[in-house]
């Protein structure tokens, strides 16, 4: 499986990557469904999030925007798909941690949200609602060295 | 001979018999082979990998071809209820993965529940004002197309998944905690609505 486009998060000034799929629940309940126009967005869709409110009263992850391929040509909005809540759709079904990569990244995985970065924030919500976040290091791997004589005859580069 | 084979009467008749239905048999698997022969393509990729086939692999696979005919010859019954066993087994698959696959299994079941407590309890609270006032909020929609599939003497359970847990007909593991409900019909998970997960 190709490595996947993830999600997006606006994080203060920022907008970072996220390593989770907070739409996943609603779509399945809803039996809703997109095309997929790349092996990289199985999913069909990249949603962007973003945490509203403050500590009085509760900071909440909302999604506020979505590219979601209703055919390979045709790309919903929120405004399609939710019509109702144009500025913003309170995500109350998700109870998770979502995984946010920072820094350079120190191995690649070619497979879904395999690949490990330099930072991980994680940002754990109950019915929406933030818990608390938390960031890990991962260490710098060494890089792997292929010996020569596993890689097959046909792709190794000819010598002349 | 067709009188012998159509009546057999001494034991010799009916080995011939015995040998004819094999060898028809050998000539139908025979038939199968040829179709499912590499392709000239599939035979150029081999090549171009070093797999070029040698004299001692031909030998191989006739010497095989050979062994697997003389079996089928002689014991062709053997074949029949091997195959009558391999059909079975292909039903009781097709069996299986027809079932539809919950999420939610007994073994989860937190408590019986009504439908009018449940909606009471999931009204949604959004500060911004982006949520339907309804059941479940923006789940409402699934939320009443699970409650219109209630079936009959069933009951509803309310069911919590601790993450870790082995999920659905493939034991998957649970990626976060789940909660939902589920229409219980005879200990058995008829329908589910799954209100929360990671």
């Amino acid at each position: 499986m190709t490595a996947q486009v993830s999600e997006r998060l606006i994080y203060g000034e920022k907008e970072i990557p996220i390593f989770s799929n907070p739409l996943a629940t609603y779509l399945r309940q809803t039996g809703i469904k997109f095309q997929s126009p790349t092996t990289a967005n199985w999913r069909g869709y990249v949603g962007t999030w973003e945490i509203k409110g403050n500590s009085e009263i509760g900071e909440r992850l909302y999604l506020v925007g979505i590219a979601a391929h209703k055919t390979y040509e045709e790309i919903l909005e929120l405004k399609d798909l939710f019509p109702d809540s144009p500025d913003g759709v309170f995500a109350h079904w998700y109870s998770g941690t979502l995984r946010c990569p920072q820094g350079n990244r120190v191995k690649y995985v070619h497979m879904g949200y395999a690949s490990k970065y330099e930072y991980e924030l994680f940002i754990e919500f109950k019915q929406g609602v933030l818990i608390k976040q938390y960031a890990k290091h991962n260490p710098s791997e060494e890089p792997e060295i292929y010996d020569p004589k596993d890689i097959p005859s046909f792709l190794r580069k000819q010598s002349d | 001979m067709i009188d012998k084979i159509l009546h057999p009467s001494d034991w010799y008749d009916w080995l011939l018999v015995y040998v004819l239905i094999g060898l028809l048999g050998l000539v139908v698997l025979g038939i199968n082979a040829l179709r499912t022969k590499p392709s000239s393509f599939e035979k150029t990729i081999m090549s171009s990998l070093g797999r070029k086939r040698t004299l001692k692999d031909v030998i191989q696979d006739w010497f095989v071809y050979a062994v697997a005919a003389v079996c089928v010859v002689i014991g062709w019954p053997g074949f029949l209820v091997w195959l009558a066993l391999e059909k079975k087994r292909e039903a009781k698959n097709n069996d299986w993965y027809a079932l539809p696959d919950f999420t939610a299994a007994p073994e989860f079941f937190i408590k019986e529940v009504k439908v009018s407590e449940v909606e009471l309890e999931n009204v949604i609270y959004d500060p911004l004002g982006q949520t339907p006032k309804t059941p479940f909020g923006h789940l409402n929609k699934a939320w009443e197309i699970f409650k219109s599939k209630k079936p009959m003497g069933s009951e509803l359970q309310l069911f919590q998944i601790p993450k870790g847990s082995k999920i659905g007909k493939f034991k998957t593991e649970a990626e976060s905690e789940i909660k939902g409900y589920a229409w219980v019909l005879n200990e058995k998970v008829a329908e589910e609505f799954i209100s929360e997960e990671g």
